[in-house]
């Protein structure tokens, strides 16, 4: 079935797309053409005035963006040192914080004396048999 | 119509996400003016619309790195963004139409001819008068010169609706600047 355009149509959509047929929606420029072809005077006037509203609206001020303007979004862009893949970033996050958790554990270990004494463990037969008790203390006192 | 440069954007894209310089350059002179341009239009105000330019931009830096090529249109995009960051703009401002920033419209005078800048001053305002919706519509596809199809799926209305629109606007537009474009 082929849409027939009448030319109410055609000057609606002369109005709301502008003057140029080309720029119109597609499935609208083929009626539109035909009905150029069969009542032209009219059709011409409404591109006519739909042309110099076009031409009106061209004449808006453009704004030029600033140097200031365009150096700062510059340099906010991506650096390449960005690039690296974020495997990267959180195995060196785990690295820092596996140390730090080290190093933490160790201090408390020093401040707090949790190794334990001869006293304490003295009356354990597993731990005396292993005779690790004297190694660790001999070194520790000597 | 065109949407301005779009070969190989898709490349340029990925390229900028991997910070490369050139390519970054490239991307700020094709897209900064028109997005500037949007947002001045949207808002009626330039140092916002700088703010805007400059938030659409850092989003895009951010999303350039996983910027996926073929899955949508970088310059549609671009305009989805800057044009979401106006509507929060234009709602914390509580109304959606802003007065120009230059003063009263004294109009074209009776003794004095329009020069380019009355003339793009008069455009300005008028823009600035029409609904929300209908200068949306406008700009995007008679200043950005989107296509139909980008213009609604930017929106989210149909080209039929966006159609409808466009000419209620346009007909605001040629009521109110009537005397200049009956001059031409």
């Amino acid at each position: 079935m082929v849409a027939v355009m009448d030319i109410e149509d055609f000057e609606t959509l002369a109005l709301a797309w502008g003057a140029d047929v080309a720029l119109w929606p597609a499935a609208r420029q083929g009626p539109a053409r035909d009905l150029i072809g069969a009542r032209a005077a009219e059709a011409e006037t409404a591109l006519n005035d739909a042309g110099r509203l076009d031409r009106t609206l061209r004449a808006a001020i453009l704004p030029h963006p600033s140097l200031d303007l365009r150096a700062r979004i510059i340099a906010a862009s991506p650096r390449p040192l960005e690039r690296f893949p974020s495997w990267r970033g959180w195995f060196g996050a785990a690295l820092a914080a596996s140390c730090a958790a080290g190093v933490l554990a160790g201090f408390l270990v020093i401040s707090l004396g949790v190794f334990p004494s001869h006293g304490t463990l003295s009356g354990d037969p597993a731990v005396e048999a292993a005779g690790l008790l004297h190694a660790s203390s001999d070194a520790t006192e000597g | 119509m065109t949407s301005g440069g779009t070969e190989g954007e898709d490349d340029l894209v990925v390229r900028a996400g991997l910070g490369e310089a050139s390519a970054i350059a490239t991307l700020v002179t094709r897209k900064l003016p028109r997005i500037l341009g949007l947002a001045r239009r949207m808002l009626g105000d330039p140092a916002e619309a700088e703010d805007v330019a400059q938030e659409t931009f850092l989003r895009a830096w951010k999303a350039a790195p996983s910027w996926r090529p073929g899955r949508a249109k970088f310059d549609t995009w671009l305009h989805r963004v800057a044009l979401n960051l106006c509507y929060d703009r234009l709602r914390r401002r509580g109304r959606w139409v802003q007065d120009p920033p230059d003063g009263p419209d004294e109009g074209p005078g009776p003794d004095r001819g329009l020069h380019a800048q009355d003339v793009g001053r008069r455009v300005d305002r008028a823009l600035a008068d029409l609904p929300p919706r209908q200068r949306e519509a406008v700009v995007l596809v008679h200043f950005q010169e989107l296509s139909g199809a980008e213009a609604s799926n930017i929106l989210g209305i149909s080209v039929e609706a966006l159609e409808s629109l466009l000419a209620r606007g346009r007909r605001t537009l040629r009521a109110s600047l009537a005397d200049i474009w009956r001059a031409d």
